[in-house]
């Protein structure tokens, strides 16, 4: 009975019967049942077949499973597209060096010049990445934080310099408040209040200084990061 | 008094020899104990100051840590909420995410990010 | 093709019976995919249902949608097993839609207990069990504290509040901080030192006065929803 049933069962993981399921698992987004489904096919086919693995390789990309990926992409036997695989594997993992280092002999081509203008743009060097891809106009534009340094000399200045307004309205009124206080103790001649009033507000206005400049990075940083999302969402 | 503060900052730290992150330790300590069970839970961000300003001195000096706690407590109102996707790492435990590593004189972040998968064609 | 079609329909059914969801739920995947006719009988949509439930809330979620959408007629019977299923997987919302046309009012209250709407499952208990019935009846009237109350009772003596909702060492805790601090506003003013009064009313009082009636609120809910679970399990255990 139980060979009878198996032989039953055969019928079903006929190997284009299962390409067929594995297919529709994928169109359906169930990457994990069909990444399954397609391991299985290449275990009843004991072949190698390359758009198969291309499919394997993009359901553990969608995945996320990137070191995986990277492994399978070695089981393509095209080794031009393997590398080509990796490479994108690698930049959409975030391994920028990586790409430029797989790539460094393929440079003339039209596929290698787009990804290694996009590993520059991922590392936020877009001017570099120009020389590869098309990027769009106008670059990000950063504010200096010398300037935002400067700006903190007033208290809050380097917060309202990188429109953060509730924070820089915050920390003018606790510098104020602080200043305010000690000069007030100051001319009632109580010396202890004064120090301790004095210490508090040359740490907040340190503080202060130290934010404004952190809140230049930060701006920077996060310009940077859309102009980056721009440039990987045009597909370029 | 002294001798509870002292015991309750070693519990925590039992390897540490620095004095004057020991009295930090400790003001922190009776803080987080004492004072901050009374106000309620009124910090916007997630790690709260106190616990931010420990851990920005353990791990970045105390010169460092002081600039970086007193930067967080002016930074502390609710205007915070409107930069949680921008400035700040998201939303935990439901409130801002501001971990000290989030600075960008000491410790330059990268962070991961998410893109449209295309075949290269 | 059939014959193929039948043993696959064996093994998924026999991999649900066993609580292989996982490995049920593709099997019922290929059946699906291999015979499209297979979509349109009850029992194999309604365990195919039950399994995505107990992989995925929202997925189920919108399964269960889908399975009433293709099949409005449902019976009663596979109503009370889909019911009894999403109540194990926490959808108690959507079992209690399922389970109002039938005549199971005892778990029907069970779905409502536990999606804490203790008047409507008074009201469909009270014909099947007394006693059940009774204890729901008490525990609405009953022992909660009142955030109200706790609050009230803080704004006029911080720590009070604290106290009347069970946690005597915060209450006195904060009555003891919100009292020096009043009383060193106190004694500034009496000195007339305004300035001095007022950092410490704005950074010192303020915060301890309403800190202390944030927490006569927040502990008495905690107190309650500590009180609600115990009761809950209890309820459970007793009568279900």
């Amino acid at each position: 009975m139980m060979i009878y049933f198996l032989f039953l069962q055969s019928e079903l993981f006929n190997p284009d019967q299962v390409l067929k399921f594995a297919d529709y698992l994928y169109l359906q987004a169930d990457f994990n049942s069909a990444l399954n489904e397609y391991r299985r096919y290449l275990f009843l086919c004991d072949s190698n077949k390359q758009e198969v693995n291309e499919k394997i390789i993009d359901c553990l990309v969608r995945l996320k499973r990137y070191d995986e990926a990277i492994k399978s992409a070695d089981y393509l036997s095209d080794t031009t597209a393997a590398v080509y695989t990796k490479s994108l594997i690698y930049l959409l993992k975030g391994d920028y060096p990586i790409v430029r280092e797989l790539l460094k002999n393929m440079i003339d081509e039209t596929k290698s010049k787009r990804l290694i203008g996009l590993s520059y743009a991922g590392e936020f060097n877009f001017l570099k990445a120009k020389e590869f891809i098309d990027i769009p106009h106008p670059l990000p534009k950063h504010k200096s934080p010398v300037i935002g340094g400067l700006f903190s000399l007033f208290p809050g200045g380097g917060h309202f310099y990188c429109q953060r307004v509730g924070d820089g309205i915050y920390s003018m009124l606790v510098i104020t408040t602080g200043s305010l206080v000690s000069y007030y103790c100051y001319h009632q001649n109580e010396k202890t209040k004064f120090y301790i009033s004095l210490g508090i507000s040359i740490i907040f206005y340190a503080g202060n200084i130290y934010g404004g400049i952190n809140a230049v990075h930060n701006y920077n940083y996060y310009e940077n990061e859309k102009y980056r999302e721009i440039i990987f969402n045009r597909g370029q | 008094m002294t001798f509870l503060i002292i015991i309750l900052v070693f519990n925590q730290h039992p390897k540490e020899t620095n004095p004057v992150k020991i009295v930090f330790g400790a003001g922190i300590c009776v803080y987080q104990k004492i004072i901050s069970p009374v106000q309620g839970d009124v910090c916007n961000f997630y790690p709260s100051c106190s616990h931010f300003a420990g851990e920005a001195i353990e791990k970045y000096g105390i010169f460092w840590g002081t600039l970086m706690a007193s930067d967080r407590l002016m930074r502390c109102n609710h205007s915070a909420v409107n930069y949680y996707d921008t400035f700040y790492s998201g939303i935990k435990n439901g409130k801002v995410n501001d971990p000290p590593e989030n600075n960008f004189i000491l410790s330059p972040i990268r962070k991961p990010f998410d893109i449209i998968i295309e075949k290269i064609e | 093709m059939i014959l193929f079609i039948f043993a696959q329909f064996t093994l998924a059914e026999s991999l649900f019976s066993n609580n292989y969801y996982n490995l049920a739920l593709i099997e019922y995947k290929r059946l699906f995919f291999f015979d499209t006719t297979a979509q349109k009988n009850l029992q194999l949509r309604l365990h195919y249902t039950m399994a995505v439930l107990n992989q995925d809330f929202f997925k189920g979620y919108e399964e269960t949608d889908k399975l009433f959408n293709d099949f409005p007629e449902i019976d009663i019977e596979s109503r009370i097993i889909l019911g009894k299923e999403l109540i194990k997987t926490g959808n108690y919302n959507i079992a209690i839609d399922i389970l109002k046309p039938t005549q199971e009012k005892r778990l029907l209250a069970y779905s409502y207990l536990c999606n804490r709407q203790y008047s409507n499952a008074f009201k469909e208990i009270q014909v099947v069990d007394e006693n059940l019935a009774k204890e729901i009846k008490n525990f609405i009237n009953g022992p909660e504290k009142s955030l109200t109350k706790a609050m009230l009772f803080s704004a006029i003596l911080p720590g009070a509040g604290e106290m009347y909702a069970g946690n005597v060492k915060q209450g006195i805790q904060d009555f003891l901080l919100t009292s020096l601090s009043g009383f060193i506003l106190y004694n500034s003013i009496k000195n007339k030192k305004y300035v001095d009064a007022g950092i410490i009313f704005s950074f010192v009082f303020n915060r301890f006065y309403f800190g202390s009636i944030s927490n006569a609120g927040r502990i008495a809910q905690s107190h309650n929803e500590k009180l609600e679970e115990k009761w809950l399990n209890y309820i459970k255990n007793r009568y279900f």
